[in-house]
């Protein structure tokens, strides 16, 4: 993994069209900024990753739980 | 065409009612294509089945049927690769997970829905930028009845 220091305010570029910046930094906490095209989807690690057990939790099912 | 081993035997079906995600489902790229199949008549229950890995089926539901006050808002992007308009048929599908030997406990994702473009069968799972809307959503309250509203 590439790792970078940066200061509030300083950004990087990914590629030629996505910009993060560092807009604040409280004790644990960091506000990022994204700068991106809009066909770019952006998303928190968390959730993306939760949605990926759900499909996971979705193939699982057995057919005699279904109700109806 | 045909689907041997699936979880519900051979399959045949027509390769107009194949459904493709270009992106795959979420975390899964590498199934594109799907059929739709009915879990039984008049249910809001449907399985998407894998037709690169037979063995893979999703249990997806019509939300209508299982929550009220659902109206998902897809963002622009996505509605340019759907190539969705505002006249464009299209059908939007949640994941279902139920725990082993607990229906009363099924969950609803209603934070990334399916939406396929019924003209050109194309589809898309897209995540919602309303938080209102959970990925484990209870349909079914302690009573065994279905939950009232999603969003306040």
């Amino acid at each position: 993994m590439l790792v970078l220091t940066r200061k509030i305010h300083q950004s990087i570029v990914i590629g030629d069209e996505v910009e993060v910046v560092v807009l604040e930094v409280r004790g644990e906490q960091v506000r990022l900024g994204i700068r991106a095209p809009k066909d770019v989807a952006v998303h928190r690690k968390e959730i993306y990753d939760q949605i990926v057990e759900e499909n996971r939790g979705a193939s699982r099912v057995r057919p005699e739980d279904v109700p109806g | 065409m045909r689907l041997n081993g699936t979880r519900f035997g051979t399959i045949d079906f027509e390769a107009e009612d194949m459904v493709t995600f270009e992106e795959g489902l979420i975390g899964l790229p590498a199934l594109k294509h799907f059929v739709i199949l009915n879990h039984r008549e008049d249910s809001p229950f449907r399985w998407l089945q894998s037709v690169e890995d037979s063995a893979m089926a999703f249990l997806i539901a019509e939300p209508a049927q299982l929550v009220s006050d659902y109206t998902p808002i897809v963002a622009d992007r996505d509605q340019q690769a759907l190539e969705l308009d505002a006249d464009t048929p299209c059908l939007v599908y949640v994941t279902v997970s139920i725990p082993p030997g607990k229906p009363e406990d099924m969950t609803v994702n209603l934070a990334a829905p399916l939406i396929i473009n019924a003209r050109t069968r194309a589809g898309r799972q897209v995540i919602l930028e309303n938080e209102a809307y959970t990925i484990k959503h209870r349909v079914l309250q302690a009573g065994g009845t279905v939950a009232e509203s999603v969003a306040a």
